[in-house]
Protein backbone atom coordinates (compact mmCIF):
# COMPACT_ATOMS: atom_id res chain seq x y z
CA UNK A 1 0.00 0.00 0.00
CA UNK A 2 2.83 2.06 0.66
CA UNK A 3 1.75 5.96 1.27
CA UNK A 4 -1.46 6.25 -0.61
CA UNK A 5 -3.37 9.30 0.61
CA UNK A 6 -6.66 8.37 1.64
CA UNK A 7 -7.74 11.57 2.04
CA UNK A 8 -7.22 14.47 -0.85
CA UNK A 9 -9.20 17.93 -0.78
CA UNK A 10 -8.63 19.56 -3.92
CA UNK A 11 -9.62 23.60 -3.93
CA UNK A 12 -11.54 23.60 -1.63
CA UNK A 13 -14.18 27.22 -1.17
CA UNK A 14 -16.90 26.97 1.25
CA UNK A 15 -18.54 29.51 3.15
CA UNK A 16 -21.59 30.18 4.73
CA UNK A 17 -23.64 33.11 3.78
CA UNK A 18 -20.68 35.99 4.09
CA UNK A 19 -18.37 34.33 6.05
CA UNK A 20 -15.64 32.46 4.34
CA UNK A 21 -14.21 29.17 6.20
CA UNK A 22 -12.04 27.80 3.52
CA UNK A 23 -10.48 29.39 0.44
CA UNK A 24 -8.67 27.48 -1.84
CA UNK A 25 -7.77 24.77 0.37
CA UNK A 26 -5.87 21.81 -0.19
CA UNK A 27 -5.07 18.68 1.91
CA UNK A 28 -3.83 15.60 1.18
CA UNK A 29 -3.26 13.05 4.49
CA UNK A 30 -1.75 9.66 4.05
CA UNK A 31 -3.47 6.34 5.54
CA UNK A 32 -2.53 5.25 8.51
CA UNK A 33 -1.45 8.49 9.70
CA UNK A 34 -2.10 10.70 12.38
CA UNK A 35 -3.54 14.17 12.03
CA UNK A 36 -4.17 17.01 15.01
CA UNK A 37 -6.09 20.14 13.16
CA UNK A 38 -6.07 23.58 15.74
CA UNK A 39 -7.28 26.63 15.13
CA UNK A 40 -9.42 29.62 17.14
CA UNK A 41 -12.49 28.52 17.91
CA UNK A 42 -14.50 29.60 14.94
CA UNK A 43 -11.86 28.88 12.29
CA UNK A 44 -13.95 25.86 11.06
CA UNK A 45 -12.17 23.05 11.93
CA UNK A 46 -15.53 21.34 13.08
CA UNK A 47 -16.58 22.10 9.65
CA UNK A 48 -13.97 21.04 7.76
CA UNK A 49 -14.47 17.13 9.90
CA UNK A 50 -18.11 17.47 9.15
CA UNK A 51 -16.44 17.93 5.20
CA UNK A 52 -14.65 15.20 5.23
CA UNK A 53 -17.33 13.27 6.97
CA UNK A 54 -19.51 13.86 3.70
CA UNK A 55 -22.01 15.86 5.81
CA UNK A 56 -21.40 19.33 4.12
CA UNK A 57 -20.62 19.14 0.81
CA UNK A 58 -18.36 22.42 0.34
CA UNK A 59 -19.57 25.12 -2.48
CA UNK A 60 -16.75 23.98 -5.01
CA UNK A 61 -14.13 22.20 -4.80
CA UNK A 62 -13.27 18.50 -5.25
CA UNK A 63 -13.10 15.47 -1.91
CA UNK A 64 -11.65 11.84 -2.27
CA UNK A 65 -11.99 9.90 1.17
CA UNK A 66 -10.85 6.53 1.17
CA UNK A 67 -12.17 6.38 -2.43
CA UNK A 68 -15.17 8.11 -2.35
CA UNK A 69 -14.81 10.77 -4.40
CA UNK A 70 -17.21 13.62 -4.15
CA UNK A 71 -17.91 17.25 -4.63
CA UNK A 72 -20.90 20.46 -4.40
CA UNK A 73 -24.01 19.37 -4.77
CA UNK A 74 -23.53 15.73 -4.12
CA UNK A 75 -26.99 13.88 -4.04
CA UNK A 76 -25.87 10.87 -2.59
CA UNK A 77 -26.31 9.09 0.32
CA UNK A 78 -23.14 8.17 1.38
CA UNK A 79 -23.74 5.58 4.16
CA UNK A 80 -21.01 3.16 2.44
CA UNK A 81 -18.42 6.40 3.58
CA UNK A 82 -20.19 7.25 6.89
CA UNK A 83 -19.76 2.89 7.40
CA UNK A 84 -15.99 3.52 6.83
CA UNK A 85 -15.44 6.72 8.14
CA UNK A 86 -16.64 8.00 11.76
CA UNK A 87 -17.12 11.04 13.61
CA UNK A 88 -16.82 12.15 17.61
CA UNK A 89 -19.18 14.97 17.47
CA UNK A 90 -18.02 18.08 19.59
CA UNK A 91 -21.34 17.94 20.81
CA UNK A 92 -21.39 14.33 21.16
CA UNK A 93 -25.37 14.01 19.58
CA UNK A 94 -26.51 11.23 21.99
CA UNK A 95 -29.59 9.77 22.70
CA UNK A 96 -30.69 11.14 25.76
CA UNK A 97 -33.17 8.82 26.66
CA UNK A 98 -31.31 5.72 25.83
CA UNK A 99 -28.82 3.24 27.41
CA UNK A 100 -25.34 3.92 27.15
CA UNK A 101 -25.17 0.19 25.35
CA UNK A 102 -28.11 1.10 23.41
CA UNK A 103 -26.52 4.23 21.81
CA UNK A 104 -22.81 2.29 21.62
CA UNK A 105 -24.17 0.17 18.81
CA UNK A 106 -26.56 2.07 16.87
CA UNK A 107 -24.03 2.00 14.09
CA UNK A 108 -23.79 -1.37 14.46
CA UNK A 109 -27.70 -2.21 14.12
CA UNK A 110 -27.69 0.41 10.94
CA UNK A 111 -24.96 -1.71 9.27
CA UNK A 112 -27.40 -4.71 9.74
CA UNK A 113 -24.84 -6.94 11.97
CA UNK A 114 -26.49 -9.34 14.26
CA UNK A 115 -26.65 -8.86 17.97
CA UNK A 116 -24.25 -11.69 19.51
CA UNK A 117 -21.33 -9.84 16.81
CA UNK A 118 -22.51 -6.64 18.44
CA UNK A 119 -22.33 -7.63 21.97
CA UNK A 120 -18.96 -9.31 21.81
CA UNK A 121 -17.28 -5.91 20.07
CA UNK A 122 -19.41 -3.60 22.87
CA UNK A 123 -17.77 -5.56 26.01
CA UNK A 124 -14.40 -5.15 24.60
CA UNK A 125 -15.43 -1.62 23.42
CA UNK A 126 -16.75 -0.77 27.36
CA UNK A 127 -13.97 -2.09 29.03
CA UNK A 128 -11.46 -0.33 26.61
CA UNK A 129 -13.44 3.28 27.95
CA UNK A 130 -14.13 1.92 31.40
CA UNK A 131 -17.77 2.43 30.92
CA UNK A 132 -18.53 -1.09 32.03
CA UNK A 133 -20.00 0.10 35.52
CA UNK A 134 -22.68 2.28 33.70
CA UNK A 135 -23.93 0.46 30.75
CA UNK A 136 -27.05 0.28 31.11
CA UNK A 137 -27.27 4.08 32.93
CA UNK A 138 -29.66 6.45 30.71
CA UNK A 139 -27.14 9.11 28.79
CA UNK A 140 -28.69 12.30 29.91
CA UNK A 141 -27.88 11.04 33.47
CA UNK A 142 -24.27 11.01 32.47
CA UNK A 143 -21.61 13.50 32.97
CA UNK A 144 -20.03 15.49 30.53
CA UNK A 145 -16.72 13.37 30.25
CA UNK A 146 -19.08 10.28 30.07
CA UNK A 147 -21.23 11.08 27.78
CA UNK A 148 -18.20 12.19 25.49
CA UNK A 149 -16.39 8.70 26.02
CA UNK A 150 -20.10 7.31 24.85
CA UNK A 151 -19.52 9.31 21.71
CA UNK A 152 -15.90 7.92 21.57
CA UNK A 153 -16.73 4.10 21.94
CA UNK A 154 -19.53 4.45 19.07
CA UNK A 155 -17.14 6.36 16.82
CA UNK A 156 -14.61 3.04 17.62
CA UNK A 157 -17.06 1.10 17.86
CA UNK A 158 -16.85 0.10 13.36
CA UNK A 159 -13.77 0.29 13.42
CA UNK A 160 -13.21 2.71 10.90
CA UNK A 161 -10.86 3.58 8.27
CA UNK A 162 -10.60 7.04 9.14
CA UNK A 163 -11.69 8.50 12.88
CA UNK A 164 -12.91 12.12 12.69
CA UNK A 165 -12.40 13.12 16.26
CA UNK A 166 -14.20 16.71 17.19
CA UNK A 167 -12.54 18.62 20.24
CA UNK A 168 -12.95 14.56 22.10
CA UNK A 169 -10.89 15.81 24.92
CA UNK A 170 -12.68 18.87 25.55
CA UNK A 171 -14.68 17.21 28.69
CA UNK A 172 -12.10 14.73 29.93
CA UNK A 173 -9.69 15.46 32.83
CA UNK A 174 -5.94 14.89 32.45
CA UNK A 175 -5.54 11.27 33.06
CA UNK A 176 -8.41 10.35 31.11
CA UNK A 177 -6.93 12.41 28.32
CA UNK A 178 -3.54 10.95 27.96
CA UNK A 179 -5.76 7.35 28.28
CA UNK A 180 -7.71 7.99 24.89
CA UNK A 181 -4.70 9.74 23.28
CA UNK A 182 -3.06 6.19 24.32
CA UNK A 183 -6.36 4.01 22.63
CA UNK A 184 -6.63 6.18 19.42
CA UNK A 185 -3.06 5.53 19.31
CA UNK A 186 -3.70 1.78 19.52
CA UNK A 187 -5.91 1.82 16.80
CA UNK A 188 -3.76 4.04 14.65
CA UNK A 189 -1.57 1.95 15.00
CA UNK A 190 -3.88 -0.61 13.22
CA UNK A 191 -4.38 1.42 10.68
CA UNK A 192 -6.62 3.82 11.61
CA UNK A 193 -6.34 7.07 10.02
CA UNK A 194 -6.89 10.09 12.89
CA UNK A 195 -7.70 13.06 12.23
CA UNK A 196 -8.09 15.08 15.62
CA UNK A 197 -9.48 18.06 16.14
CA UNK A 198 -8.48 20.16 19.51
CA UNK A 199 -7.35 23.85 20.97
CA UNK A 200 -4.46 21.93 22.86
CA UNK A 201 -1.60 21.59 20.02
CA UNK A 202 0.93 20.27 22.97
CA UNK A 203 -0.83 16.83 22.54
CA UNK A 204 0.82 16.25 19.60
CA UNK A 205 3.75 15.63 21.73
CA UNK A 206 2.43 12.18 23.01
CA UNK A 207 1.93 10.46 19.27
CA UNK A 208 5.04 9.93 17.88
CA UNK A 209 5.52 11.12 13.41
CA UNK A 210 2.07 12.77 14.31
CA UNK A 211 1.05 15.80 11.88
CA UNK A 212 -0.32 19.44 12.67
CA UNK A 213 -2.26 21.55 10.52
CA UNK A 214 -3.29 24.56 11.73
CA UNK A 215 -6.12 26.86 9.84
CA UNK A 216 -5.87 30.53 10.01
CA UNK A 217 -7.39 32.85 7.48
CA UNK A 218 -9.38 30.42 5.41
CA UNK A 219 -6.19 28.65 4.79
CA UNK A 220 -4.17 25.71 5.97
CA UNK A 221 -0.92 25.62 7.63
CA UNK A 222 1.18 23.00 8.06
CA UNK A 223 3.10 23.12 10.99
CA UNK A 224 4.54 20.15 11.90
CA UNK B 1 -31.33 -12.29 7.68
CA UNK B 2 -28.72 -10.11 9.55
CA UNK B 3 -29.97 -6.70 7.95
CA UNK B 4 -33.65 -7.63 8.26
CA UNK B 5 -33.16 -8.22 11.63
CA UNK B 6 -31.68 -5.11 12.59
CA UNK B 7 -35.13 -3.62 10.43
CA UNK B 8 -36.93 -5.31 12.60
CA UNK B 9 -35.13 -4.25 16.17
CA UNK B 10 -35.22 -0.48 14.85
CA UNK B 11 -39.14 -1.15 14.69
CA UNK B 12 -39.32 -2.26 18.28
CA UNK B 13 -36.67 0.47 19.26
CA UNK B 14 -38.86 3.28 17.94
CA UNK B 15 -41.84 1.49 19.63
CA UNK B 16 -40.16 1.36 23.14
CA UNK B 17 -39.16 4.73 23.31
CA UNK B 18 -40.98 8.44 23.55
CA UNK B 19 -44.09 6.43 24.77
CA UNK B 20 -45.44 9.83 25.34
CA UNK B 21 -45.40 11.13 22.24
CA UNK B 22 -46.77 7.72 20.38
CA UNK B 23 -49.71 8.30 22.62
CA UNK B 24 -50.58 11.49 21.45
CA UNK B 25 -49.95 10.04 17.94
CA UNK B 26 -52.38 7.35 18.62
CA UNK B 27 -54.91 9.61 20.02
CA UNK B 28 -54.74 11.83 17.01
CA UNK B 29 -55.11 8.77 14.16
CA UNK B 30 -57.88 6.74 16.90
CA UNK B 31 -59.70 10.47 16.95
CA UNK B 32 -59.90 10.11 12.81
CA UNK B 33 -60.46 6.64 12.34
CA UNK B 34 -63.21 7.06 14.60
CA UNK B 35 -64.59 10.18 12.61
CA UNK B 36 -64.65 8.41 9.57
CA UNK B 37 -65.81 5.40 10.66
CA UNK B 38 -68.68 7.36 12.12
CA UNK B 39 -69.22 8.83 8.73
CA UNK B 40 -69.31 5.69 7.43
CA UNK B 41 -71.70 3.86 10.10
CA UNK B 42 -74.38 6.66 9.47
CA UNK B 43 -73.53 6.65 5.89
CA UNK B 44 -74.49 3.24 4.75
CA UNK B 45 -77.26 2.98 7.49
CA UNK B 46 -79.01 6.27 6.51
CA UNK B 47 -78.89 5.23 2.66
CA UNK B 48 -80.37 1.67 3.56
CA UNK B 49 -82.79 3.75 5.51
CA UNK B 50 -83.87 5.99 3.27
CA UNK B 51 -83.85 3.09 0.25
CA UNK B 52 -86.14 1.12 2.48
CA UNK B 53 -89.05 4.05 2.72
CA UNK B 54 -89.03 3.74 -0.94
CA UNK B 55 -88.85 0.05 -1.61
CA UNK B 56 -92.31 -2.55 -2.43
CA UNK B 57 -93.89 -0.13 -4.22
CA UNK B 58 -96.75 -0.67 -6.99
CA UNK B 59 -97.56 1.33 -10.40
CA UNK B 60 -100.15 1.29 -12.37
CA UNK B 61 -99.56 2.24 -16.54
CA UNK B 62 -102.64 2.82 -18.48
CA UNK B 63 -102.29 2.68 -21.76
CA UNK B 64 -104.15 5.03 -24.32
CA UNK B 65 -107.59 3.82 -25.59
CA UNK B 66 -106.42 3.73 -29.59
CA UNK B 67 -102.93 1.69 -28.96
CA UNK B 68 -103.30 -1.66 -30.20
CA UNK B 69 -101.82 -4.79 -28.61
CA UNK B 70 -98.54 -5.04 -30.00
CA UNK B 71 -97.33 -1.75 -29.16
CA UNK B 72 -98.84 -2.62 -26.03
CA UNK B 73 -96.70 -5.64 -26.04
CA UNK B 74 -93.57 -4.29 -27.09
CA UNK B 75 -93.83 -1.40 -24.04
CA UNK B 76 -94.29 -4.37 -21.57
CA UNK B 77 -91.16 -5.80 -23.02
CA UNK B 78 -89.06 -2.83 -22.63
CA UNK B 79 -90.54 -2.32 -19.13
CA UNK B 80 -89.84 -5.75 -18.13
CA UNK B 81 -86.19 -5.42 -18.52
CA UNK B 82 -85.38 -2.38 -16.15
CA UNK B 83 -84.10 -4.00 -13.14
CA UNK B 84 -86.26 -3.41 -10.26
CA UNK B 85 -89.48 -3.93 -12.36
CA UNK B 86 -91.65 -6.95 -12.22
CA UNK B 87 -94.45 -6.83 -14.32
CA UNK B 88 -97.15 -8.51 -11.26
CA UNK B 89 -100.63 -8.33 -13.58
CA UNK B 90 -101.64 -7.27 -16.89
CA UNK B 91 -105.20 -7.05 -18.71
CA UNK B 92 -106.84 -6.14 -21.58
CA UNK B 93 -109.23 -4.35 -21.74
CA UNK B 94 -111.91 -7.50 -22.37
CA UNK B 95 -110.21 -8.88 -18.52
CA UNK B 96 -111.01 -5.09 -17.38
CA UNK B 97 -114.74 -5.11 -18.53
CA UNK B 98 -115.09 -8.69 -17.01
CA UNK B 99 -113.08 -7.73 -14.10
CA UNK B 100 -115.20 -4.55 -13.65
CA UNK B 101 -118.68 -5.98 -14.19
CA UNK B 102 -118.01 -8.19 -11.56
CA UNK B 103 -116.42 -6.07 -9.32
CA UNK B 104 -114.04 -7.95 -8.03
CA UNK B 105 -110.75 -6.25 -8.61
CA UNK B 106 -110.55 -3.72 -6.19
CA UNK B 107 -107.12 -1.90 -7.27
CA UNK B 108 -109.05 -0.91 -10.54
CA UNK B 109 -112.05 0.19 -9.07
CA UNK B 110 -109.77 2.03 -6.13
CA UNK B 111 -108.39 3.87 -9.11
CA UNK B 112 -110.80 4.10 -11.34
CA UNK B 113 -111.22 8.15 -10.85
CA UNK B 114 -107.44 8.36 -11.84
CA UNK B 115 -108.45 6.61 -15.16
CA UNK B 116 -112.10 7.43 -16.02
CA UNK B 117 -111.46 5.75 -19.41
CA UNK B 118 -110.72 2.00 -17.32
CA UNK B 119 -111.65 0.21 -20.30
CA UNK B 120 -107.91 0.20 -21.65
CA UNK B 121 -105.47 -2.38 -21.59
CA UNK B 122 -103.87 -1.67 -17.95
CA UNK B 123 -100.88 -3.38 -16.11
CA UNK B 124 -99.65 -3.45 -12.12
CA UNK B 125 -95.97 -3.33 -12.12
CA UNK B 126 -94.19 -4.03 -8.66
CA UNK B 127 -91.32 -1.96 -7.77
CA UNK B 128 -88.43 -2.56 -5.96
CA UNK B 129 -86.24 0.80 -6.51
CA UNK B 130 -83.75 1.75 -3.90
CA UNK B 131 -82.67 5.62 -3.92
CA UNK B 132 -84.10 7.73 -7.10
CA UNK B 133 -85.21 5.19 -8.96
CA UNK B 134 -89.36 5.69 -8.38
CA UNK B 135 -88.96 8.94 -9.54
CA UNK B 136 -86.64 8.05 -12.44
CA UNK B 137 -89.07 5.06 -13.82
CA UNK B 138 -91.69 7.39 -13.39
CA UNK B 139 -89.91 9.95 -15.63
CA UNK B 140 -89.32 7.04 -17.66
CA UNK B 141 -92.21 6.04 -18.27
CA UNK B 142 -94.02 9.37 -18.96
CA UNK B 143 -91.78 9.33 -22.48
CA UNK B 144 -93.26 6.29 -23.77
CA UNK B 145 -95.94 7.51 -26.26
CA UNK B 146 -98.51 5.37 -26.05
CA UNK B 147 -99.10 5.27 -22.31
CA UNK B 148 -101.62 7.42 -21.29
CA UNK B 149 -101.66 7.79 -17.46
CA UNK B 150 -99.54 6.49 -14.72
CA UNK B 151 -100.95 6.08 -10.74
CA UNK B 152 -98.18 6.09 -8.15
CA UNK B 153 -98.28 7.77 -4.63
CA UNK B 154 -96.67 10.62 -5.52
CA UNK B 155 -96.09 11.79 -1.91
CA UNK B 156 -93.85 9.04 -1.33
CA UNK B 157 -91.61 9.91 -4.25
CA UNK B 158 -92.07 13.84 -3.29
CA UNK B 159 -90.74 12.70 0.48
CA UNK B 160 -88.02 10.36 -0.88
CA UNK B 161 -86.66 13.19 -2.57
CA UNK B 162 -87.18 15.83 -0.01
CA UNK B 163 -85.40 13.48 2.70
CA UNK B 164 -82.45 12.27 -0.08
CA UNK B 165 -82.04 16.09 -0.58
CA UNK B 166 -81.67 17.49 2.91
CA UNK B 167 -79.72 14.10 3.56
CA UNK B 168 -77.32 14.92 1.02
CA UNK B 169 -76.89 18.60 1.99
CA UNK B 170 -76.36 17.54 5.72
CA UNK B 171 -73.46 14.70 4.31
CA UNK B 172 -71.19 17.25 2.09
CA UNK B 173 -71.31 19.62 4.77
CA UNK B 174 -70.21 16.55 6.99
CA UNK B 175 -67.48 15.67 3.98
CA UNK B 176 -66.22 18.71 4.04
CA UNK B 177 -65.78 19.32 7.75
CA UNK B 178 -64.15 15.40 8.30
CA UNK B 179 -61.52 16.57 5.28
CA UNK B 180 -60.58 19.73 7.37
CA UNK B 181 -60.56 17.53 10.42
CA UNK B 182 -58.27 14.81 8.86
CA UNK B 183 -56.01 17.62 7.16
CA UNK B 184 -55.59 19.00 10.50
CA UNK B 185 -55.18 15.65 12.69
CA UNK B 186 -52.81 14.49 10.22
CA UNK B 187 -50.90 17.52 10.43
CA UNK B 188 -50.19 16.91 13.89
CA UNK B 189 -49.62 13.72 13.76
CA UNK B 190 -46.77 14.30 11.14
CA UNK B 191 -45.53 17.04 13.58
CA UNK B 192 -45.50 15.40 16.46
CA UNK B 193 -43.56 12.36 14.52
CA UNK B 194 -41.30 14.23 13.14
CA UNK B 195 -40.17 15.75 15.79
CA UNK B 196 -40.12 12.62 18.07
CA UNK B 197 -37.71 11.32 15.89
CA UNK B 198 -35.78 13.88 14.35
CA UNK B 199 -32.75 13.21 16.40
CA UNK B 200 -32.53 9.43 15.69
CA UNK B 201 -32.73 9.57 12.32
CA UNK B 202 -29.94 12.25 12.40
CA UNK B 203 -27.79 9.45 13.94
CA UNK B 204 -28.40 7.22 12.21
CA UNK B 205 -27.77 9.20 9.39
CA UNK B 206 -24.51 10.14 10.05
CA UNK B 207 -23.88 6.58 11.79
CA UNK B 208 -23.97 4.83 8.35
CA UNK B 209 -27.80 4.24 7.98
CA UNK B 210 -28.75 3.35 4.26
CA UNK B 211 -31.79 5.00 2.69
CA UNK B 212 -33.57 1.70 3.47
CA UNK B 213 -32.77 1.07 6.96
CA UNK B 214 -34.23 4.55 7.66
CA UNK B 215 -37.13 4.22 5.50
CA UNK B 216 -38.58 1.09 6.75
CA UNK B 217 -38.50 0.80 10.24
CA UNK B 218 -39.94 4.20 10.14
CA UNK B 219 -42.55 2.89 7.47
CA UNK B 220 -43.18 -0.38 9.91
CA UNK B 221 -43.37 1.86 12.83
CA UNK B 222 -46.49 4.30 11.65
CA UNK B 223 -48.24 0.74 9.65
CA UNK B 224 -48.01 0.08 13.65
CA UNK B 225 -49.35 3.25 14.83
CA UNK B 226 -52.20 3.23 12.56
CA UNK B 227 -53.19 -0.49 13.39
CA UNK B 228 -53.32 -0.03 17.11
CA UNK B 229 -55.00 3.50 16.20
CA UNK B 230 -57.56 1.77 13.99
CA UNK B 231 -58.57 -0.61 16.58
CA UNK B 232 -59.33 1.71 19.36
CA UNK B 233 -60.71 3.90 16.98
CA UNK B 234 -63.46 0.63 15.74
CA UNK B 235 -63.44 0.04 19.31
CA UNK B 236 -65.03 3.74 20.05
CA UNK B 237 -67.25 3.30 17.28
CA UNK B 238 -68.76 0.27 18.61
CA UNK B 239 -69.53 2.07 22.11
CA UNK B 240 -71.07 5.04 19.84
CA UNK B 241 -73.24 3.04 17.78
CA UNK B 242 -75.31 1.52 21.04
CA UNK B 243 -75.67 4.71 21.50
CA UNK B 244 -76.49 5.94 18.32
CA UNK B 245 -79.19 3.64 18.62
CA UNK B 246 -80.53 4.22 21.62
CA UNK B 247 -80.93 8.37 20.15
CA UNK B 248 -82.67 6.86 17.12
CA UNK B 249 -84.45 3.39 17.60
CA UNK B 250 -87.14 5.83 19.00
CA UNK B 251 -90.55 6.39 17.23
CA UNK B 252 -90.79 8.04 14.87
CA UNK B 253 -87.47 7.48 13.30
CA UNK B 254 -87.11 3.96 14.13
CA UNK B 255 -83.71 3.74 12.76
CA UNK B 256 -81.80 0.83 14.06
CA UNK B 257 -77.54 1.28 13.32
CA UNK B 258 -76.06 -2.07 11.94
CA UNK B 259 -72.37 -2.17 12.67
CA UNK B 260 -69.76 -1.87 9.24
CA UNK B 261 -69.89 -4.80 7.61
CA UNK B 262 -66.85 -6.79 7.79
CA UNK B 263 -65.61 -5.60 4.30
CA UNK B 264 -66.26 -2.04 5.96
CA UNK B 265 -63.93 -2.93 8.92
CA UNK B 266 -61.70 -3.96 6.55
CA UNK B 267 -61.48 -0.36 4.81
CA UNK B 268 -61.47 1.24 7.25
CA UNK B 269 -58.45 -0.57 9.52
CA UNK B 270 -56.90 -0.19 5.99
CA UNK B 271 -57.56 3.84 5.72
CA UNK B 272 -56.21 4.26 8.81
CA UNK B 273 -52.83 1.88 8.44
CA UNK B 274 -52.83 3.86 5.10
CA UNK B 275 -53.00 7.10 6.71
CA UNK B 276 -50.14 6.06 9.56
CA UNK B 277 -48.01 5.28 6.72
CA UNK B 278 -48.28 8.15 4.64
CA UNK B 279 -47.64 10.53 7.72
CA UNK B 280 -44.16 8.17 8.99
CA UNK B 281 -43.25 8.45 4.79
CA UNK B 282 -43.76 11.98 5.10
CA UNK B 283 -41.63 12.52 8.13
CA UNK B 284 -38.78 11.07 7.07
CA UNK B 285 -38.81 12.24 4.07
CA UNK B 286 -39.27 15.60 5.77
CA UNK B 287 -35.93 15.09 8.28
CA UNK B 288 -34.18 13.74 5.51
CA UNK B 289 -34.35 16.65 3.46
CA UNK B 290 -34.17 19.25 5.55
CA UNK B 291 -31.69 18.09 8.65
CA UNK B 292 -29.12 16.18 6.48
CA UNK B 293 -30.00 17.74 3.21
CA UNK B 294 -30.76 14.40 1.17
CA UNK B 295 -33.89 12.82 -0.68
CA UNK B 296 -34.95 9.52 0.34
N1 LIG C 1 -24.70 25.64 9.57
C1 LIG C 1 -24.07 26.81 9.72
N2 LIG C 1 -24.66 27.93 9.27
C2 LIG C 1 -24.07 29.12 9.39
N3 LIG C 1 -22.88 29.30 9.96
C3 LIG C 1 -22.23 28.22 10.42
C4 LIG C 1 -22.80 26.93 10.33
N4 LIG C 1 -21.94 26.06 10.87
C5 LIG C 1 -20.89 26.77 11.29
N5 LIG C 1 -21.04 28.07 11.02
C6 LIG C 1 -20.08 29.13 11.31
O1 LIG C 1 -18.86 28.74 10.73
C7 LIG C 1 -17.79 29.09 11.57
C8 LIG C 1 -16.94 27.87 11.85
O2 LIG C 1 -17.64 26.97 12.65
P1 LIG C 1 -16.96 25.64 13.22
O3 LIG C 1 -17.94 24.99 14.08
O4 LIG C 1 -16.42 24.88 12.08
O5 LIG C 1 -15.74 26.23 14.08
P2 LIG C 1 -14.72 25.45 15.00
O6 LIG C 1 -13.38 25.72 14.48
O7 LIG C 1 -15.12 24.04 15.13
O8 LIG C 1 -14.91 26.19 16.38
P3 LIG C 1 -14.79 25.58 17.84
O9 LIG C 1 -13.34 25.47 18.13
O10 LIG C 1 -15.42 26.63 18.70
O11 LIG C 1 -15.51 24.31 17.85
C9 LIG C 1 -18.40 29.69 12.82
O12 LIG C 1 -18.29 31.09 12.70
C10 LIG C 1 -19.84 29.28 12.78
O13 LIG C 1 -20.62 30.29 13.34
MG1 LIG D 1 -15.91 22.91 16.55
Amino acid sequence: MGIKKIIKLKNIFHAFGSRVLFNNVNIWIERGSFVFLTGDSGSGKTTLLKILHGEISPLSGYVSIAGINFGPRNKGFMHNLRRKVTMIHQDFILLEDRSVEDNIVLPLRAMGISKTQRQKRLDIILRTLELTKIRKNRCNSLSGGEKQRVAIARAIIVNPLILLADEPTGNLDNRQTIRLIKILRHFNLHGTTIVFATHNPELKRHVENSRLIHIINSKIQEIG
Amino acid sequence: MGYIGCIFEQTLSYMKYKKKYQLIIILLISVLSFLSGLFLLIHTNLNAYIAKKNTGKTVIIYWDNNVDRSKVEEDLKKISSIKGVKIEKFYTPKDAIKILTQGSLPLITKYSQTNPKIISYTSVLAVDLKGMGLSNLIKRLKTYPGIKNIYYNPNKVDMYIRLNHVYKCIESVAIGLLVIITLVLFFLYYSVLKLTRIKECYILYITGASRTFLLVPFIFHGAILGLISAIIGLLFLWGSQYYLNYLFFTPPIWLKMDFLTPYGILMQSIFTVLLGIFGSCLAVKDISKKTFNKEI
